[in-house]
């Protein structure tokens, strides 16, 4: 299993790192030039407002969906063929738990590795977002940004991506591919399971505003 | 123990050991009687292996690693501890040092299902099983032919309880081996 779990890993986390970061570079620039071009607002109000966004929601929505369409699509193929071939089966027969070589792996990949990609995300798109904003590519003043972050905030969103991803994936595990029966099933199988996996990521990371908003109706307070 | 009908102890099913249990039932709900009994089966404390005709083999990883699963499973073996045993078994294939380290590294899909076959016996003899679970495929859609696949499985597993599930009604049995026909109690 821990073989499994490796393999997955890497093509969950460390395959993803580049399309994250590019992303996230992508996100950071964009928002730091939308900002300054549209709003009357000094450069370090504009990477506090990146930061925070980045940090509470972006961070997390964009990782999320980075898992779904990248990882999900691979994991509800792979697991709908072994299913459909009968693999599945004959693993079982051997005396192999398939929930725990197969589905187990596939749950836990993509929690950890959707835990440090957020990470990647952030930092990314704090980096680029900083860079383009100041323009003056002073390394110092570029990493001062980094102070803006509020570590509870970074640890809320890493926990949030690695559950919201593990629960989207055992939902599609548990909708998406059982249904696969015959050949035809299994780009449907993947295509649901992506479908699916973003609606419950949103749908969750939707609950978790709205109880924040609930719990902290006033905001936070002014500094 | 599963218990068998007719009041046979494991002593008398022991002596019996070429055995065909008939399961009722064709399609998904013999797959289904084929995973019951396979369950029942791995849940006791004696060793099983089971020769599988249909999909034998996950696609995507080689086939050492399919070997090395089940073995890892049930018996805590290692990767290098499968391939010295291997080793051990080239002659009863007839393979060179060389092709069974070609067999390892290969993904099922680039091998010849006689090869594959093979392969799925391997898996069998590695397990070193005392009781050896046999689908009909190996004998109804024979890979090497019938009485190859007889020589090969009792120089291999000779000395195993051989236990053929074999759909209800369908004949002939596959030659040249003494089966004795069983029943499993219901609750077994």
């Amino acid at each position: 299993m821990a073989l499994v779990l490796f393999r997955q890993l890497y093509y969950t986390g460390v395959q993803s790192a580049g399309i994250v970061m590019l992303l996230a570079a992508l996100a950071g620039a964009g928002f730091v030039l939308t900002l300054q071009a549209s709003l009357p607002v000094g450069v370090s109000t504009v990477l506090e407002l990146l930061a925070t966004l980045m940090a509470k929601v972006l961070g997390v929505v964009f990782t999320l969906l980075v898992i779904a369409a990248r990882s999900v699509s691979a994991i509800s193929t792979e697991l709908a063929m072994v299913q459909v071939t009968g693999e599945r089966s004959t693993l079982a027969r051997l005396g192999v738990d398939t929930r725990l070589y197969l589905v187990l792996p596939r749950v836990v990949a993509p929690a950890l590795s959707g835990a440090v990609l957020y990470l990647y995300f952030v930092f990314t798109a704090l980096l680029v977002g900083a860079l383009v904003s100041n323009q003056t590519f002073d390394v110092w003043q570029v990493m001062q940004i980094f102070r803006s972050l509020d570590p509870l905030q970074i640890l809320l969103g890493m926990s949030r991506t690695a559950v919201f991803a593990a629960l989207a994936v055992v939902f599609v595990l548990r909708f998406a591919i059982r249904k696969a029966r015959r050949f035809p099933d299994i780009p449907l199988a993947a295509s649901n399971g992506v479908f699916q996996t973003i609606v419950v990521m949103l749908l969750l990371e939707l609950a978790y505003q709205i109880l924040l908003a609930a719990a902290n109706p006033m905001g936070p307070l002014p500094a | 123990m599963p218990r068998f009908a007719g009041g046979w102890t494991p002593a008398q099913v022991a002596e019996r050991a070429r055995l065909v249990l008939p399961l009722p039932g064709h399609g998904m709900a013999f797959e289904r009687q084929l995973d019951h009994l396979c369950a029942a089966w791995n849940a006791q404390p004696f060793r099983t292996a089971y020769l599988d005709a249909s999909a034998p083999f996950l696609e995507n990883v080689s086939i050492l690693e399919n070997i090395w699963v089940p073995l890892a499973w049930r018996r805590s073996i290692g990767w290098a501890e499968v391939v010295r045993r291997a080793g051990r078994y080239r002659d009863l294939f007839g393979w060179s040092e060389r092709d069974l380290r070609h067999l390892l590294a290969s993904r099922p899909g680039d091998l010849p299902p006689a090869v594959l076959a093979c392969a799925v016996l391997l898996r069998a003899v590695l397990m070193e099983p005392e009781w050896l679970l046999i689908e009909p495929g190996w004998f109804a859609r024979p890979l090497l032919g019938p009485e190859h696949i007889v020589a090969l499985l009792e120089r291999a597993l000779g000395c195993s309880r051989w236990l053929l599930l074999w759909p209800q009604g369908q004949e002939p049995l596959p030659p040249e081996v003494g089966w004795h026909t069983i029943q499993l109690e219901a609750d077994a």
